[in-house]
């Protein structure tokens, strides 16, 4: 079975609230018996208390009432001291309870002795009877009336002691009730904490050793599971902790693996590469040497047609080179490291307008680089990409007598979007997405020369910077390159 | 002129051909000895296997050196010649149709005297072979032969 927190928790409060009925029945038992000792006291000798002299004092009445009857020598007056002694025996009822049995009728029987003598003699008396006989019942009336002075206190004696003993039983019981209460209570409570701090002892070091885990696994070691094996909550946090860890370790060795073919697979893209300059340019090497050792060998022989194909052949290997160059450097942007750092792209652009000017130092343009053009990139990549584009400006421009070109940023998107504008050729904006694929020109080489890869190469690096290029323009009224620089550190293309 | 031999280095019959009438056309007179891979330049270098016995007082006045060759590489014969006490201070010019990076550092770091990408233009091959053959043959002193 197993026993969770919420189980744990339950146990405690079940543990305690037996321990509290425990205690109630403990004391309640006690109390009772305290109560008890209450009532027998009450019962017992509360109404024994003022009862010896008030039946005394009864006695005493009776006698007078018939010493008075006599006296009187009223025959009525002797029957009155029959409700005197129903007074009497009233009394004597009412503390039945109180008083032993035994005694109580050993009382009446006296009582009525005493009565019937006394009744006797007082009727002899008032009939005038004289003599030795009445002077014999009245020693035996008197003997009587003495016997039952006796048995009254004899019965209604209150014993202190007992009582006193009753009492004691009783102050005592409750003592030790509340003893017990106390006890019992405070080792309760003691329980209690003893359990508390055993489970939140429990509860913390499994907690700190699930965050340890979790710590080891937040930091990519996955070697050691979480050592959590309690059957509560936090053991199957581990259990699951343990699990997560276990699918990460997966998809760590899987991205490992993948990284790997990778790799690899760049190592072959980078022996293509390799081939490419090397193996390819070769044989182009052999065409186009062996076209010129033509025409300077055998040049007088041939006529002008010849002469025309050994050019032709000549301008296409040379295209060939450069466009084998092209797809090479390209490639290169690719495989480039990337590191991102401040870089000043107004320097960069001003840097390489100064190279374009160099070029061709007869054409007239008027370059505005905005200042203060800053990003946060890779240097090397962003000045090809700023070549490409500028030397694109360049180029489109070279018909106009006076062009115009700019480089900024405009701050007002998020992320702020750098540009390039020209005056230039422009473009038909229905193919502006095909700007950008390797090799795709909207002029002809008679026109403007050139390989196709170079806004190829500028939308890769944008790319590896996490960025995006846009282009708007329109035939004979010019060009505009956009393009942002944010984006996650791995450059990978949206 | 230096009257020392050019040792040519290279596995490709048309490059070789042509790098000979480049020479030949720029009045390089000297005797072009050619190697067609790694073994054969170390063989000459160090007058082992098909060169053995060969007088190593003589030593070229300049190697020229592809990278990409059969058997051993260009750039691991470098390393031999830079590590043998009687090649170090030969004159090395890596000549290749590599223009990769990684090449190029590679050559300069294990000790190239320069390095020269063949053009696809013969024309433009014509002139760096002349200019090669100016600065090498021409100008440049090499250190005395130690003995």
């Amino acid at each position: 079975m197993r026993a969770s927190f919420r189980a744990k928790l339950l146990g405690l409060v079940g543990i305690m609230a037996a321990a509290f009925v425990a205690i109630l029945v403990m004391s309640n038992a006690l109390s009772a018996r305290a109560e008890r000792q209450l009532v027998f006291i009450q019962q017992r000798f509360v109404p024994k208390i003022g009862l010896e002299p008030e039946l005394q004092g009864r006695l005493e009445r009776l006698g007078r009432g018939f010493q008075d009857a006599v006296a009187a020598h009223d025959l009525d007056a002797l029957d009155a001291t029959r409700a005197e002694k129903d007074g009497l025996l009233a009394r004597l009822d009412a503390a039945r309870e109180a008083t032993d049995p035994a005694d109580a009728a050993a009382l009446r029987a006296a009582i009525d002795d005493y009565c019937n003598k006394a009744d006797g003699v007082s009727r002899r008396m008032i009939a005038g009877e004289t003599g030795e006989p009445v002077l014999d019942a009245i020693t035996a009336m008197q003997a009587s009336q003495a016997w039952a002075g006796i048995v009254v206190k004899r019965t209604a004696a209150l014993d202190r002691d007992a009582m006193q003993a009753a009492f004691a039983t009783s102050v005592e019981a409750e003592a030790t009730a509340r003893v017990y209460r106390t006890w019992v209570s405070v080792s309760c409570l003691g329980l209690a904490i003893l359990f508390a701090l055993g489970v939140s002892r429990g509860l913390v070091r499994s907690v700190r050793s699930l965050g340890d885990g979790l710590a080891r696994f937040g930091r990519g070691d996955f070697e050691e599971p979480i050592g959590v094996s309690s059957r509560d909550e936090l053991g199957e946090l581990a259990r699951h902790a343990n699990a997560m860890a276990a699918s990460l370790r997966r998809h760590d060795e899987e991205r490992r693996r993948i990284q790997g073919e990778l790799e690899a697979s760049n190592k072959e893209l980078e022996a293509f590469s390799y081939s490419v300059a090397h193996d390819l340019r070769a044989p182009l090497r052999g065409i186009n040497g062996y076209s010129r050792a033509l025409v300077e060998d055998y040049g007088p022989k041939l006529d002008g047609e010849a002469h025309d194909y050994l050019a032709r052949i000549d301008a296409a290997t040379q295209r060939m080179g450069e466009l084998i160059d092209a797809l090479l450097s390209l490639a290169r942007v690719t495989r480039a490291d990337f590191r991102r750092e401040t870089v000043n792209l107004s320097r960069i652009a001003e840097l390489v307008v100064k190279q374009l000017r160099a070029g061709s130092p007869d054409r007239t343009v008027d370059v505005v680089v905005d200042e203060g053009v800053i990003a946060q990139g890779d240097a090397p990549l962003l000045r090809a990409l700023l070549e490409n584009l500028l030397g694109n400006a360049w180029k489109f421009t070279s018909a106009r007598p006076a062009a115009h070109i700019r480089f900024g940023v405009d701050r007002a998107r998020d992320p702020p979007a750098y540009f390039v504008r020209d005056d230039g050729a422009g473009f038909d904006m229905a193919y502006a997405t095909k700007l950008f694929a390797p090799f795709q020109r909207l002029h002809s080489q008679k026109e403007f020369a050139g390989t196709g890869v170079g806004l190829a190469t500028v939308q890769r690096i944008v790319h590896r910077h996490g960025g995006r290029i846009w282009a708007e323009g329109a035939v004979g009224e010019g060009a505009t390159f956009h393009f942002t620089l944010t984006g996650d550190d791995q450059g990978a293309p949206p | 002129m230096k009257s020392n031999p050019i040792l040519l280095v290279e596995d490709n019959p048309d490059d070789e051909a042509l790098t000979l009438r480049a020479l030949k056309k720029n009045h390089i007179v000297n005797e072009v000895v050619v190697a067609h891979d790694g073994v054969e330049a170390l063989d000459y270098l160090f007058g082992t296997g098909a060169h053995a016995g060969r007088n190593l007082a003589e030593m070229p006045q300049v190697v020229l050196l592809d990278l990409n060759l059969p058997r051993i590489g260009g750039l691991e014969v470098l390393k031999r010649v830079r590590e043998d006490e009687r090649t170090k201070f030969l004159a090395v010019v890596v000549l290749t149709s590599s223009k990769e990076d990684e090449d190029l550092l590679k050559s300069y770091s294990l000790g190239a005297n320069s390095y020269v990408r063949k053009p696809v233009d013969f024309a433009q091959f014509t002139e760096a072979v002349k200019t090669l053959g100016l600065f090498w043959l021409l100008l440049n002193e090499t250190p005395p032969l130690r003995r």
